[in-house]
């Protein structure tokens, strides 16, 4: 468990700095929102499993947040 | 007799309450940055020319805060159930001390806003951006006021002072960190 947090927390700082390379990096204009919202989803997801502790939970819960969070992030991308 | 698996299993960390919260709260930021998405197919040029006021890199330190912030508040709730108390006030201490920067931050960002006249009524986009981040910054408050009184509830032994209530304050101090998750590519990093 203490292992999964810190792993998490790795992969959100990374991810945060992938989403400003995409930001900042020409090559991804086509498809930039887009990208910057996969990468976001992602770290809600971290956020929700390892932090919050829904890995721990009913399918119902997991479910809920990743689709309802998802489908924002959808959402605001088109 | 319930059995703590099968609890651990129906009823997400915290309890069913600040989920209900935590959906809510979800749904109200989504549908504002839903209505925002709307508002800029209406003023795309508009709302590209108020995008580049905004300071990405100070959005970007919030963004490191908040999730440093959610570390720490995960460790002192694996710390506690650990007992190990001296740990968990330090990482208490750490979360409370990285939403405290992080609001500090935010104010900075809100001097530099009202110093270049960028206010609420400046337009569509910055009516969007004060109303929303200043709705998720009182949220991070209140969350700041819920932890300082679990911290001292832990302090003094109180009987309240149990892990449902620490599971349930990290829940609405995590979500914090959701919301501001989706704020921040969605205002600051969005073409």
């Amino acid at each position: 468990m203490k292992k999964e947090i810190t792993i998490a927390f790795y992969l959100l700082t990374t991810l945060t700095i992938i989403s400003i390379v995409i930001y900042n990096d020409g090559l991804f204009q086509k498809h930039h929102n887009l990208l910057i919202a996969a990468v976001a989803y992602i770290k809600i997801i971290l956020v929700s499993y390892y932090f919050m502790g829904l890995n721990n939970t009913h399918s119902f819960w997991k479910v809920s947040v990743t689709g309802l969070t998802g489908l924002l992030l959808l959402s605001s991308v088109f | 007799m319930s059995h703590p698996q099968t609890k651990n299993i129906y009823y997400p960390p915290g309890g069913i309450l600040v989920w209900i919260i935590i959906f809510l709260e979800l749904i109200t930021f989504g549908m504002a940055l839903t209505a925002f998405t709307f508002s800029k197919k209406n003023e795309p040029e508009i709302f590209y020319q108020s995008r580049l006021q905004l300071n990405t890199i100070l959005g970007t330190i919030n963004t490191f805060l908040l999730i440093s912030s959610g570390f720490f508040m995960a460790k002192a709730v694996h710390q506690y159930k650990e007992h190990h108390p001296g740990r968990f006030n330090l990482f208490m201490n750490l979360t409370m001390l990285g939403g405290l920067f992080f609001i500090l931050l935010k104010c900075v960002e809100y001097y530099l806003k009202i110093k270049n006249n960028l206010l609420i009524d400046t337009n569509a986009f910055f009516t969007f951006y004060w109303l929303i981040t200043l709705f998720h910054l009182i949220h991070v408050l209140v969350g700041l006021v819920i932890l300082v009184i679990i911290k001292y509830k832990f302090k003094k032994q109180n009987p309240a002072a149990n892990i449902e209530n620490l599971e349930a304050a990290a829940a609405f101090w995590h979500m914090c960190d959701l919301i501001w998750l989706m704020i921040f590519p969605v205002l600051y990093l969005f073409n």
